[in-house]
């Protein structure tokens, strides 16, 4: 509760744009998908030939990127915390 | 490339522009929807990594290497580079923090409201990656043939060619 109530008041301190904004360091993972948004919109603007499919277009490279980057973390999770331990100690 | 025309004319007034204002040399070029599109994808990573990381992830002081890639943004990013250095580096929007240093060196302070960890280096990678698309984008408004969006609007292909 106490956790809770301390959060909020982080929040409701923040100052946009000076401070760092309050959370990320727990769900800084997620940025991903702003990230890939953003990235989709700007390139897609110069490359749609038509306008009209601007939309989904943006639509379909940003769950790409996002489907990327989790098949790499799934990826690198396999190798590290299954694979690996497999092979011999020495 | 241009959508709907063949000339590839160099312009470099549509990078120019491109960098005063991200979109800005495609819609003097009259594909305004196309540079609201882009200005929009360039801004969301702008604004983005602001709202993240506050104005510190932009330093073309002590960050110099992300700078050169954010400096594509253009003025805003030393706008927000000035910020930086007028409200949080002169102690001007939050008290200064002693951070610990060695004996003998001399004392060192900075901003309570400096960014650290994930929060600065998502907002510096956001801001960068905003740059680099520019660049990517007013590169575009230097080759795409002024008002070639126009034929495609309000009409579908096909549309209207012979009557």
């Amino acid at each position: 509760m106490s956790s809770h109530l301390s959060d909020l008041c982080t929040t409701l301190a923040w100052a946009p744009f000076l401070q760092p904004a309050p959370g990320v360091q727990h769900w800084w993972w997620l940025l991903v998908i702003p990230m890939a948004l953003g990235v989709s919109m700007a390139y897609k603007a110069i490359r749609v030939q038509n306008l009209d499919q601007w939309p989904m277009a943006v639509a379909k490279m940003t769950l790409q990127i996002v489907a990327a980057v989790v098949g790499i973390a799934v990826g690198l999770y396999l190798l590290v915390v299954v694979l690996l331990p497999l092979l011999p100690a020495e | 490339m241009p959508a709907t025309s063949n000339d590839t004319t160099f312009r470099p007034l549509g990078a120019i522009l491109g960098w005063v204002f991200p979109g800005l040399g495609h819609i003097a070029g009259g594909n305004a929807k196309r540079g609201f599109c882009a200005m929009a994808g360039v801004l969301v990573l702008f604004l983005g990594g602001l709202l993240v990381g506050g104005v510190d992830c932009v330093d073309r002081k002590e960050d110099r290497l992300w700078f050169f890639g954010q400096a594509g943004c253009g003025p805003i990013a030393f706008a927000a580079s000035y910020a930086n250095d007028a409200l949080l580096k002169s102690g001007e929007a939050a008290p200064m923090i002693e951070m610990p240093s060695y004996p003998g060196q001399p004392e060192v302070f900075v901003s309570s409201y400096k960014g650290l960890a994930h929060a600065n280096e998502f907002g510096t990678l956001f801001v960068f990656l905003a740059g680099l698309l520019n660049i990517c984008v007013l590169l575009d408004a230097t080759v795409r043939a002024p008002s070639s969006d126009a034929p495609s609007t309000g009409r579908r292909a096909g549309e209207g060619a012979s009557k």
